[in-house]
């Protein structure tokens, strides 16, 4: 395709390739996590899954820039430059996206290109504060931009590469168990209990579930982990929530007196992500275990409680 | 591990059968994919199917299923989840950590099939000891406990247990000292038998909740279905009590002090009748009899805390009987259950068990639980007699409770059938409802059991609650126990040393010594029981002073007075004899024999204390009545013969006299219907006083002279008067010696009198020629005249066959008077005429054919060739005419 349009004089006339230092040995990252919960299971055609390379806060980014031209081409051009962008954009109200890190390296004063030109960048230390996050209706990326500039009316030649940050947190200081007691009066009675309220991303929830009175006829019950998206602010704020994982943990219906073990592997949702909480003000993501007992009649009772989830490890392949 | 029980109940799961295939189909369709997964080592995939496989098990089509049903998928996933745990396996082997497949099996959504798979790799997970085994059985039973489906669930720890079951760490448990160098080796760390057993326990315990609560909840209407689909799922629960045995080994402490109380405990607390039943039983059958022995007082406590309504008897049936096969079984075994005390334990804790029980628990079960008891006790322990009697008060105790007056059967029980007790605690009668059949049968068995045991009678009257028991049984069983038991006397040794026991025995066998009850009318009256009289109208003939040893209830007129009542009590009388069949008169005889037999029971090494032991024992049998009294009293008398004879020959001699004296009253209390034999009996006593010698001439007079008196008061029958008259001849004849002449004189005179009053001539002439026979040389005029008269008797008898018998003994006794030099009866030729009438008669045509004429002709012919051999003696006989 891009021969025929090159033929018309509308395809670029220039591929242009960024290859990153240390490719060969950096972690990656899958990202594909982009809306698919535990609903979400067949891939959206939209779903990119590729693998990002995993960047830390402030670590360098570092790469060269390959041009390539055509043979017995030339490309006449007001210059190249490359550029480290963070930006968070709102899916579907674009205009309230917001780049929250730019710089720019020039690579090239304007002239022309004949031949394959390469050309070294490096953004020293350059600062990245917050997570990749790709949600509902937002995202948060990193990515470097090179822009081979052209005369008016001609298109610039572009190319974005994404990177995946990713930061890991140290082990909560305080991180009380969640105990709770609730029930219906003289119908349902129950206690229960979660080792912790913080749990990073491979951890196990830990809990029980113990019966003081049961007179309903109750059939299951599951934990849940339910994610809630909230994007923008003000009056355009986006609200999403999604069950991003459930978990039975008892079948049939138990007498008084029953303790019922959880032991929830957070491994095996793959759709978790920290918690983050307004983050440039613009989003915030928060998790709930939401305790759901299933009746014979198949009326639910729940009861859910924030937990906050945290990065341990890098998430890498 | 097969299920039992009966087949899918068609109406009230109508698709079952549909669903049945459905998930079996499935399974198989699964398992197909499972396989293609793991023969390409995609083991994720694999983990994933398997957990399809598994949610078959929960699946709508399986919530369907009876347990039948859905044990046979529970099967097919079973087998495809062993491929997983093979391939596991064989990773595990090549040094593969588990532990990555056993939280990755954790990360499945569903809860049943998250379980299995971890029970499956569990069961890896402990095999290859990549980690303390006892630590992932802790895990897997407490995870387990996600299912609270009862029949889901119990299936699922069925599923655990079984994987389990070869695994488990079996390593004894060490000493706190020891621990660090058992660490050493690894075995211990891994955990010991101690670890298992508290995993199996906790299995079983929850099993068993979740089976109990199988039929919570359900309508009554469902309730028997729920009740036989339980049943059928059993042995699921029960496996874990054979593994637990297995685990414990011979280790008595360990089973002591943590598995039984475990055990025992869930089995009350979980309060369900079906599993109390079943779980006691296992109990009881699955673990080493001396394991049994050493705790029957925690298994007997436990009983005793049970639901009511739970089948005790086979429980209780169960324990007792396999502890009696135990001791049985050989003579170390034996003394084990003695050094246990096991009976001790069934005595303090069995009426705990049955007080819990109350009226829940019928009286037939609890016979048959005593009927066990009982045969334990003298299997275990036959010389305690205090154990056996322990056992019949239990009976006791029971039937007063469940036949007692405030049983409320009380209304349906007619009258006739009610039985009466005195009640020695209670000091008054109360009066209870017979026995059922089978409860007769029952409580009949336990007491025929320790008859068969004892085989002596002394031991049996050493029982307190023998004959409380026996009273409430019917006359008829009462009777037939009555004369078991003196058959139980083999040999008749000797027991019965007082009168207290005497006083005893007769209580025991006082339903042969007295009549049947005739009604509730008799029952105002001494000890509820109706006699028949005596007749002493019959006895007037004796002393007087005699009426004072009938008992006064027997007494149906007293002298000068009409008794109240006589009329009716003389009509039962009737009725009552009526009443007899042949059997009954054969019964009632041979019973009699058996009491007649006690006289041999009773010690007489002791000549005095025999005497008064002899005395009473006569007093208990009056009771006995008229009819009864025949039978009963001759050997008595005949005992007391033979002691008198060994007062003489030890020279006790003014013992002698008294216990001939009691003899001879023994013998006038015989009634007057039984004449002849009271008539043998007065000359037996006779006899004995003459053998005596001399001194005891007056004595024998008096019996003589009271035989004479039956003879003519009594007798009349032409038969027995004959045979009576031998008799009495004869023994004055023998006892002749011993009397003065004039005593003599007056007897035999007085039976020549009745010689010749005899009614045919036949028995004239053969009384006279016995009678010539007693005379000596002083009384040859009376011994000429009786052998006169007797040939005179002969030959005026009309028949000639006969008569020439009669010749012939005529002769006969003519030649032996002759010989003993009484008196010569050659004299005018009266032996020599006899004879030559004989010889007319056989030269007749007649006497030559017939045999009978051939028998006299050669009694002639011996009788001719006798004379002709001692022809000094006979010198006036003419021989010539012979």
């Amino acid at each position: 395709m891009d021969a025929a349009l090159g033929l018309l004089g509308l395809g670029f006339p220039c591929e242009i390739s960024v290859d990153l230092d240390d490719a060969s040995t950096r972690r990656y990252v899958n990202q594909n996590q982009s809306s698919s919960g535990v609903h979400g299971g067949a891939k959206q055609p939209n779903d990119k899954v590729e693998a990002l390379p995993l960047y830390t806060e402030d670590e360098t980014v570092a790469g060269r820039v390959t041009i390539s031209i055509k043979d017995g081409k030339e490309l006449q051009h007001r210059g190249v430059k490359v550029e480290f962008i963070g930006s968070i954009e709102m899916l579907y109200d674009r205009e309230n996206s917001q780049e929250f890190t730019s710089l720019v390296r020039h690579l090239d004063d304007p002239g022309t290109l004949t031949k394959q030109s390469q050309y070294a960048f490096q953004f020293t230390n350059v600062e990245k504060t917050f997570d990749t996050y790709s949600g509902i209706n937002v995202r948060l990326r990193y990515f470097l931009r090179v822009t081979v500039l052209r005369a008016q009316y001609t298109p610039d030649v572009v190319k974005e590469v994404d990177i995946c940050v990713q930061h890991c947190d140290q082990d909560p200081n305080a991180n009380s168990p969640i105990r709770m007691e609730v029930g219906i009066e003289d119908a349902l009675h129950i206690e229960f209990e979660y080792n912790k309220s913080k749990f990073h991303l491979r951890d196990v929830v830990i809990g029980k579930v113990y019966f003081l009175l049961v007179r309903i006829n109750l059939k299951r019950m599951e934990v849940e982990i339910r994610k809630r998206e909230s994007a923008g602010s003000g009056a355009n704020v986006y609200n999403e929530t999604d069950t991003v994982m459930k978990f039975e943990v008892m079948d049939g219906a138990p007498v008084r007196g029953e303790s019922i073990p959880v032991r929830m592997f957070l491994s095996a949702c793959k759709a978790l992500t920290p918690t983050y909480r307004s983050v440039n003000q613009k989003f915030s993501v928060k998790y709930y275990l939401n305790l759901v007992l299933v009746d014979e009649d198949d009326r639910r009772y729940f009861k859910q409680h924030e937990i906050s989830i945290w990065r341990a490890d890098f998430e890498t392949l | 591990m097969p299920l039992s029980g009966g087949g899918v109940t068609a109406s009230v799961r109508p698709d079952e059968g549909r669903h049945h295939r459905e998930s079996t189909a499935s399974v198989r369709l699964k398992a197909q994919r499972l396989r293609r997964a793991l023969d390409t080592d995609r083991l994720e995939d694999a983990v994933k199917i398997a957990a399809d496989v598994a949610a078959e098990l929960r699946s709508s089509a399986a919530a369907e299923l009876s347990p039948k049903a859905y044990y046979d998928v529970y099967l097919s996933v079973c087998a495809e989840l062993r491929l997983l745990e093979m391939y596991v396996m064989e990773s595990a082997r090549r040094g593969a950590p588990v532990r990555e497949l056993y939280e990755r099996v954790q990360e499945t959504p569903l809860v049943l099939p998250r379980l299995y798979l971890l029970v499956t790799a569990g069961s890896v997970y402990v095999k290859s000891m990549q980690a303390p085994p006892k630590d992932v059985l802790r895990d897997l039973v407490e995870m387990c406990a996600g299912v609270q489906h009862p029949q889901r669930g119990l299936f699922l720890r069925a599923y655990l247990s079984q994987m389990m079951k070869d695994k488990l760490p079996h390593a004894a448990a060490v000493e706190n000292g020891e621990e660090d160098a058992a660490k050493e080796t690894g075995a211990v760390a891994g955990g010991t038998v101690q670890d298992s057993i508290d995993f199996v326990l906790r299995n079983f315990t929850e099993m068993n909740r979740l089976w109990v609560r199988m039929q919570h909840d359900c309508s009554p209407r469902e309730m028997e279905l729920r009740e036989k689909e339980r049943l059928e799922l059993r042995l699921l629960v029960g496996s874990n009590i054979a593994t637990l045995s297995r685990l414990v080994g011979s280790d008595l402490a360990l089973y002591r002090g943590k598995v039984l109380h475990a055990i025992l405990d869930q089995i009350v607390s979980c309060n369900d009748a079906i599993a109390q039943e079943y779980l006691a039983d296992c109990v009881a059958q699955v673990f080493p009899d001396e394991f049994q022995l050493a705790t029957l007082d925690a298994f007997m406590q436990m009983c005793g805390k049970l639901k009511k309504g739970v089948k005790m008897r086979t429980i209780l049936v169960s324990i007792i009987d396999r502890l009696r096969r135990f001791s049985a079984s050989s003579a170390d075994a034996a003394n084990t259950a003695r050094d246990a005390h096991a009976f001790d334990v069934f005595r303090s804790e069995m009426p705990g068990v049955m007080r819990r029980q109350g009226t829940s628990l019928p009286l037939t079960d609890r016979l048959r639980i005593y009927s066990s008891l009982m045969s334990f006790a003298l299997e275990s322990e036959p010389e305690r007699f205090e154990h056996v009697d322990n056992v019949l008060g239990f009976c006791v105790a029971d039937m007063d409770k469940f036949l007692g007056g405030e049983h409320p059967k009380k209304d349906g029980i007619s009258p006739r059938t009610a039985v009466r007790l005195s009640s020695a605690s209670e000091g008054k009668d109360r009066s209870y409802s017979a026995l059922s059949a089978e409860d007769e049968r029952l409580a009949v068995n336990v007491l025929t059991m320790l008859l068969e045991a004892f085989g002596s009678v002394g031991s049996v009257l050493q029982l307190e609650n023998y004959v409380v028991l026996q009273r409430f049984l019917s006359y008829d069983k009462q009777r037939a126990l009555a004369a078991q038991l003196l058959m139980s006397a083999k040999g008749y040794t000797p027991c019965i040393e007082d009168e207290g026991t005497l006083e005893k025995l007769f209580k025991y066998v006082a339903p042969l010594v007295q009549d049947r009850r005739v009604d509730e009318r008799g029952m105002s009256e001494k000890e509820g029981v109706e006699f028949e009289r005596f007749d002493v109208t019959s006895l007037t003939h004796h002393h007087e002073y005699l009426l004072a040893l009938i008992p006064q209830s027997h007494m149906s007129a007293v002298p000068g007075g009409k008794p109240e009542g006589g009329g009716t009590a003389a009509a039962d009388d009737v009725q009552v004899s009526e009443r007899y069949t042949i059997e009954e008169m054969a019964t009632f005889q041979e019973d009699q024999e058996l009491v007649a037999k006690i006289v041999y029971l009773c010690d007489d090494t002791d000549v005095e204390r025999a005497l008064s032991l002899y005395a009473s024992l006569r007093q208990e049998l009056l009771h006995g009545g008229p009819r009864r009294v025949p039978i009963t009293l001759p050997s008595l008398i005949l005992a007391s013969l033979r002691l008198a004879l060994r007062c003489q020959a030890e020279e006790k001699v003014e013992v002698v006299e008294d216990v001939l004296g009691f003899a001879g009253e023994c013998v006038s209390l015989i009634p007057d219907s039984h004449a002849l034999l009271a008539l043998r009996l007065q000359l037996h006593v006779a006899a004995t006083g003459a053998s005596l010698g001399k001194h005891a001439w007056r004595f024998v007079y008096d019996n003589l002279s009271e035989a004479f008196v039956l003879f003519e008061q009594h007798i009349t029958a032409a038969r027995e008067q004959h045979t009576a008259l031998e008799l009495m001849i004869v023994s004055l004849g023998q006892t002749q010696r011993s009397l003065d002449g004039e005593a003599f004189a007056a007897l035999s005179r007085r039976a020549v009198k009745h010689a010749t009053q005899a009614l045919t001539r036949s028995d004239q002439c053969v009384l006279l020629c016995l009678c010539a026979q007693l005379f000596d040389v002083e009384h040859a005029g009376l011994a000429r005249e009786c052998v006169d008269r007797a040939r005179r008797a002969a030959v005026a008898c009309m028949n000639a066959a006969e008569r020439v018998l009669l010749l012939l003994d005529v002769s006969r006794t003519a030649v032996a008077v002759h010989e003993a030099g009484v008196c010569d009866v050659t004299e005018e030729n009266r032996l020599a005429d006899t004879l030559g009438k004989i010889r007319d008669i056989l030269a007749g045509r007649a006497a030559k054919s017939s045999p009978l004429g051939k028998l006299a002709a050669a009694r002639y012919q011996r009788l001719v060739r006798h004379l002709k051999s001692c022809s000094k003696v006979f010198e006036g006989l003419d021989y010539s005419r012979l």
